[in-house]
């Protein structure tokens, strides 16, 4: 059942001209980036790790933007486009339903993943870090992105709106960005540093940090950022959870 | 007959407002029966709670003998056409009705034998219709193909919100035909509609719902006694209508149209009544040329009954 949702959904968002473009702008987004810090005179200039970890945040950032964007319409155009009564009313458990359509939000997250590997093996050439990039950038990135989908998930439930889902997830998503935009006074502050510590966008930046600029490449090392991420897991799980439990209860139709 | 969906003390309300009152029902197995009333009178909210998709507040749904927590083993033995009439624009007729077939687990060739079948009876089989996305159908296609899914499962209880809402005179003919086929082949059927002649030619009993309570239930016959209406009948006949002139069956007789060589009038009063004026015919050797039901009872029953209530 699962795998017929999850193919459903890829052929109806990944195999689409809009799941195409995504990939070619953040291919074309990649190919610029790693063009100028290979390139350009000033930005040549800086470590071949910081260049890593600049590459590794935009690959992070970018596939953050495209996996909610996606996820924000994946459940909510059931509702929108009245098909959730039809397919509801066969013998579909929610649970298969939920779990078919995260497996295809993150499938696009493993897309955009293949699309960037290139990119990560061409600039860390040399670095003897080319493992440890993709191995980081696959694991944080699939840890962020699935607690980021699950969230998502839990708001398709409750708007069952595209919109507004898209709306509030954005606005999630840039609430956790903001910190990367702080300067490094802001960022002494108390506040900003309990914050960095929660915030998962946060965490998977500094892990990186640790990993690609500072070369503490075991999973010990860099478990003080993991684990904030798993627990930012078991949020959204819970919050899916909970929504869906309410989403259940009221019925498939809502005319409240 | 037994028992095939029964409701008892069902109720549903949205925010302050009673969608469903305290509504009972039997059906029984192998019944085409016809749900009656008016816009917002809790037809479609009946038929969501009937079917799993919205829970009741309160009262009792067994459907084949399964109460409704057991949603999934009624969910095989159900098909609905539903209100809303989503489809995945995307994929073709035959796409759509494979991933349905999926998902209740019919596989392999049963599953292409199936469709195949099911795409024929609902006039869908056409290799100009195969190729299309059901973006680009009809809303008459689309209403074909979402009876087309409903049958997938091979239901025992069809239910269904409107069937033929949007379909030209042909395509409500066919969709009926198909209906009556299945209730032949001992289908139950649920039919709520607004299309009163659709009810009154397809269900051997039928129900009227008005404002979220039950106002009636029984066969056309039982409904019509009970709101005291009469059957109307257009006769004509050969000759003049002037011999039965004197019969006290003339307060009833009404439109009369009498050119010497033929005479055509309406005929309003029990079916007792009915033949005993058929009886006076004949006894005076009057040809009888036409003898037909006007047909619209129903709606006079239906206003009678929801005007009332």
């Amino acid at each position: 059942m699962i795998r017929h949702i999850w193919l459903k959904e890829i052929n109806a968002e990944l195999y689409t001209w809009k799941s195409t473009l995504w990939l070619l702008i953040a291919s074309l987004l990649f190919s610029f980036t790693s063009y100028l810090l290979l390139t350009d005179k000033e930005l040549s200039l800086l470590d071949q790790t910081e260049l890593l970890w600049l590459l590794s945040k935009i690959i992070i950032g970018v596939a953050f933007l495209i996996v909610t964007i996606d996820a924000s319409s994946i459940i909510t155009t059931e509702f929108e486009k009245e098909t959730a009564e039809s397919l509801f009313l066969a013998p579909l458990r929610l649970k298969d339903f939920i779990l078919g359509k995260l497996l295809a939000s993150l499938t696009l997250w493993l897309l955009i993943f293949i699309v960037a590997t290139p990119y990560i093996l061409v600039t860390s050439a040399g670095s003897n870090l080319a493992t440890a990039f993709l191995g980081y950038v696959a694991l944080l990135g699939s840890l962020g992105i699935l607690a980021m989908v699950m969230i998502i998930f839990g708001i398709s439930f409750l708007y069952r709106s595209a919109k507004n889902t898209l709306t509030t997830s954005l606005v999630i998503m840039l609430a956790f960005s903001v910190p990367a935009l702080f300067s490094t006074t802001l960022k002494n502050n108390t506040f900003a540093q309990v914050f960095g510590k929660i915030n998962p966008i946060n965490n998977i930046f500094e892990s990186l940090d640790n990993v690609l600029v500072d070369y503490q490449l075991s999973i010990l090392n860099n478990w003080k950022f993991i684990y904030p991420l798993l627990l930012f897991c078991i949020l959204g799980l819970i919050l899916m959870a909970i929504s869906a439990r309410r989403f259940q209860n009221k019925g498939i139709i809502s005319n409240d | 007959m037994s028992e095939i969906i029964s409701i008892k003390n069902l109720s549903k309300s949205y925010n302050q407002t009673k969608a469903v009152n305290n509504l009972s029902l039997t059906i029984d197995r192998g019944e085409f029966f016809g749900f009656l009333g008016p816009n917002g009178a809790g037809k479609t909210t009946t038929i969501r709670m009937l079917t799993g998709i919205i829970k009741p507040d309160q009262g009792d749904i067994i459907i084949n003998g399964l109460s409704q927590d057991k949603k999934e083993e009624i969910s095989h033995i159900i098909g609905v056409i539903p209100e809303s009439r989503g489809f995945y624009g995307w994929m073709t007729a035959f796409e759509y009705l494979q991933f349905f077939a999926n998902i209740y687990g019919i596989k392999g060739k049963e599953q292409s034998d199936m469709i195949a079948s099911l795409l024929s009876q609902v006039g869908l089989l056409n290799n100009n219709i195969m190729g299309m996305r059901i973006n680009a159908y009809s809303r008459g296609m689309k209403q074909r193909l979402g009876l087309a899914r409903s049958l997938i499962n091979k239901p025992e209880i069809l239910f269904l919100d409107e069937p033929t809402l949007g379909l030209d005179p042909q395509g409500q003919e066919d969709i009926q035909n198909l209906l009556k086929k299945l209730n032949q082949e001992g289908v139950t059927i649920f039919l709520s509609s607004h299309l009163l002649h659709e009810v009154s030619s397809l269900c051997s009993k039928i129900a009227i719902i008005h404002k979220g309570s039950l106002i009636a239930e029984g066969k056309i016959d039982e409904l019509r006694q009970k709101t005291g209406l009469k059957e109307t009948y257009h006769i004509k006949i050969e000759g003049s209508i002037k011999p039965i002139q004197e019969s006290k069956m003339m307060s009833h007789i009404d439109k009369i149209k009498d050119n010497g060589i033929t005479s055509d009038f309406t005929f309003q009063d029990s079916l007792e009544n009915t033949n005993r004026l058929l009886d006076i015919l004949r006894e005076k050797n009057i040809r009888i040329l036409e003898f037909r039901s006007e047909g619209e009872t129903l709606t006079d029953i239906f206003l009678n009954l929801t005007l009332e209530a």
